[in-house]
């Protein structure tokens, strides 16, 4: 009897509930945002975000379309443990024969460009220390979480992995390597490479307000109505935001953080951004993020300028010589260090995140 | 001495005037209701501290008696530990200015407003 | 107050209709709700009946004491519940001193004075949780809802007073 008269209750709260949001639901689907194309997509478990304004419909689906078929086409090209033209390579240096004659030449351009800018940083984007991150456990889909042998690590380190070490013979259409320690990790880069290409299908498609996100990493291009696209960043203590920033056109954003892909031993964290210099994930801060204002590479500058600010003991320095004007860092103990022009567009919510904030 | 009142025959004029004026306003007050847009940031209040959230994600969250699950776009309280359990059973919420509150623990979630919004999270 | 100057019959009364009022809020407290975060506010059929059968004084005083003996039976005196009880119970007992002095009794029955003591209690809740508990405009977004429970049950009150009550005192 008890148990009938419960069960009745508890459909009675049901059956009020429904119609409380019966009220919102109805509307859900039908309710079109003036002006704005909103598309969310998952591309090998990274999240893709496009937004437009003030296109039509056709254009904005055409576009997203594309986008994503090259993203996906750059994934099997560049994914580091799955099936990929660069997963072959990596097992070419490893005394395989695989052909990689078809993706040739764009692998070059890609490397080539990756080459630059790991001496441009120097060397604190390193994608040849690939084996590294391996050991560390995080080339797979599921991280297991172990902590690697040290001697395994300084044999790697030793070898002084670096993109330089690979040679391209365009006649033969070989990528080989004289260091076989060498394995190509574009962790770092593809996103910011990804946005770049983005940036280019937009612009044939004359798309000009437009914002990308993938995987974190921002791109903004115009403004919606008459202000500026407008984004939060993250805490990298909490899941809450730290910040709000308005996005010029043509700027990018982009993070480094350990909170974004790690897993905890003994209640300590391991984050996957593993120092190129030491092959450890200690490191001294929780993140760096980096805004580019600049109209060239700006998606793989906000990618790959992270990495030096957030490994070096001072990121101002390095900051200086890469000439990046707006940086933020932060560190374990909640203290922010921030480049006075940053400070001045940033607008810093919820107070409670953090300590103390140093202007440079 | 009882009189035999009949209750429905009592009602005047002026009651109906009145009780029509309420709905008008609720009718007012609900097609205002429906323009609200999905809205990607939310706004944590728990005891007198408030702290925003994209609601971009999938993230449980922990408040002293209270569960907040955030997923994908939405949010609900999942667990609290107040006795009526009211803020548990309004379920999930998406929208502008749509707002779960729970008293006992002095706690507040409320989607952002439009105006307060911002279009991405860079994480 | 003047409960000391009152005579004795009144007080008799008024002890009588606040151990009904205090035995309704705890009936209320523990029957679960039929819809969500809504007390049928029964007791204020007490606080009603008081109002036309001796007066408005007696009808504070009902509403007061009903306020304070509850929640400590209850066990939230001077919890946030506590707060919200008694500025719901002042805010309707403002809303039908209102509404007695300002409706007229030829066009206005006793469903009109419900109907202004239910949201007389719903602003009064409201404004203690707006200035002391979430200083946020958000929470009235759950305001149309509690207001159309309100005059549903406001009515259903004025329904049931007119039911077990003999014909009302004018007053």
């Amino acid at each position: 009897m008890k148990l009938k008269n419960y069960r009745r209750n508890n459909l009675l709260k049901k059956l009020s509930l429904t119609f409380f949001n019966f009220i919102f639901l109805c509307t859900f689907n039908s309710c079109a945002k003036n002006n704005f194309y909103e598309n969310k997509q998952l591309i090998f478990g990274t999240i893709l975000e496009i937004k437009f304004f003030d296109i039509d419909k056709d254009t904005a689906e055409n576009a997203t379309k594309e986008i994503v078929s090259q993203l996906n086409e750059l994934n099997n090209l560049l994914h580091p443990w799955n099936e990929s033209a660069i997963h072959n390579l990596n097992q070419n240096f490893e005394n395989k024969r695989i052909s990689i004659s078809e993706n040739y030449s764009t692998l070059k351009t890609i490397l080539q460009k990756a080459l630059d800018y790991e001496n441009h940083t120097f060397h604190f984007f390193n994608p040849a220390i690939g084996k590294i991150i391996k050991l560390w456990g995080f080339h797979q889909d599921h991280i297991t979480g172990e902590i690697p042998n040290p001697k395994e690590i300084q044999d790697i380190l030793n070898s002084k992995p670096s993109l330089s070490q690979l040679s391209f013979s365009d006649r033969e259409k070989i990528i080989s390597s004289s260091n076989n320690k060498v394995l190509v990790d574009l962790g770092g880069f593809i996103k910011g490479y990804s946005l770049d290409k983005i940036q280019e299908i937009l612009n044939s498609y004359h798309i000009e307000n437009a914002l990308i996100n993938f995987g974190g990493n921002i791109l903004a291009l115009g403004k919606p109505s008459n202000r500026n696209w407008e984004i939060a960043i993250q805490s990298p203590w909490s899941s809450s935001l730290i910040a709000k920033l308005n996005l010029k056109s043509g700027s990018a954003i982009g993070t480094s953080g350990d909170y974004q892909k790690y897993f905890t031993l003994n209640e300590k964290r391991f984050s996957h951004l593993i120092n190129p210099f030491t092959g450890s994930s200690d490191n001294i801060y929780s993140s760096a993020t980096v805004l580019i204002e600049n109209k060239v590479d700006t998606g793989i500058k906000s990618d790959v300028y992270s990495k030096p600010l957030y490994f070096s003991k001072e990121p101002n320095k390095i900051a200086q010589e890469l000439n990046i004007s707006d940086f933020m860092v932060t560190d374990h103990d909640h203290n922010i260090f921030i480049s006075k022009s940053l400070y001045q567009k940033l607008k810093f919510v919820n107070d409670h995140e953090y300590k103390t904030i140093t202007v440079y | 001495m009882i009189m035999n009142i009949k209750p429905l025959q009592s009602i005047k004029t002026g009651d109906l005037i009145l009780l029509f004026s309420f709905l008008i306003l609720l009718i007012y007050i609900f097609s205002i209701y429906f323009k609200f847009e999905k809205n990607n940031f939310v706004e944590i209040e728990a005891n007198g501290e408030k702290k925003i959230y994209s609601t971009q994600m999938i993230k449980e969250l922990q408040y002293p008696g209270i569960t907040i699950e955030i997923n994908n776009g939405k949010v609900r309280v999942k667990h609290s530990n107040c006795p009526n359990k009211y803020c548990q059973m309004q379920g999930w919420i998406s929208r502008n200015f749509q707002t779960i509150l729970c008293v006992p623990n002095n706690l507040r979630v409320t989607i952002l407003q439009s105006n307060e919004s911002l279009d991405s999270t860079n994480y | 107050m003047n409960l000391l100057t009152q005579p004795i019959i009144n007080k008799h009364q008024i002890a009588k209709l606040s151990a009904v009022a205090i035995m309704i809020s705890t009936f209320e407290f523990f029957i679960p709700t039929p819809i969500v975060g809504i007390k049928p506010g029964l007791v204020n059929i007490v606080i009603l009946f008081t109002l036309y059968n001796i007066g408005f004084k007696e009808a504070v005083l009902v509403s007061l004491i009903r306020v304070f003996i509850a929640s400590l039976l209850l066990g939230y005196f001077l919890s946030p519940t506590f707060f919200i009880s008694l500025f719901g119970a002042i805010g309707s007992l403002f809303f039908l001193y209102v509404g007695t002095k300002l409706l007229n009794k030829k066009y206005f029955s006793i469903y009109s004075i419900s109907i202004f003591s239910a949201v007389g209690h719903l602003i009064g809740q409201f404004f203690v949780v707006h200035f002391f508990i979430f200083q946020h405009n958000a929470i009235f977004y759950l305001f149309p809802f509690f207001l159309i429970a309100s005059l549903f049950f406001a009515l259903l009150n004025a329904y049931i007073i007119l039911s077990i009550m003999d014909k009302p005192k004018s007053i």
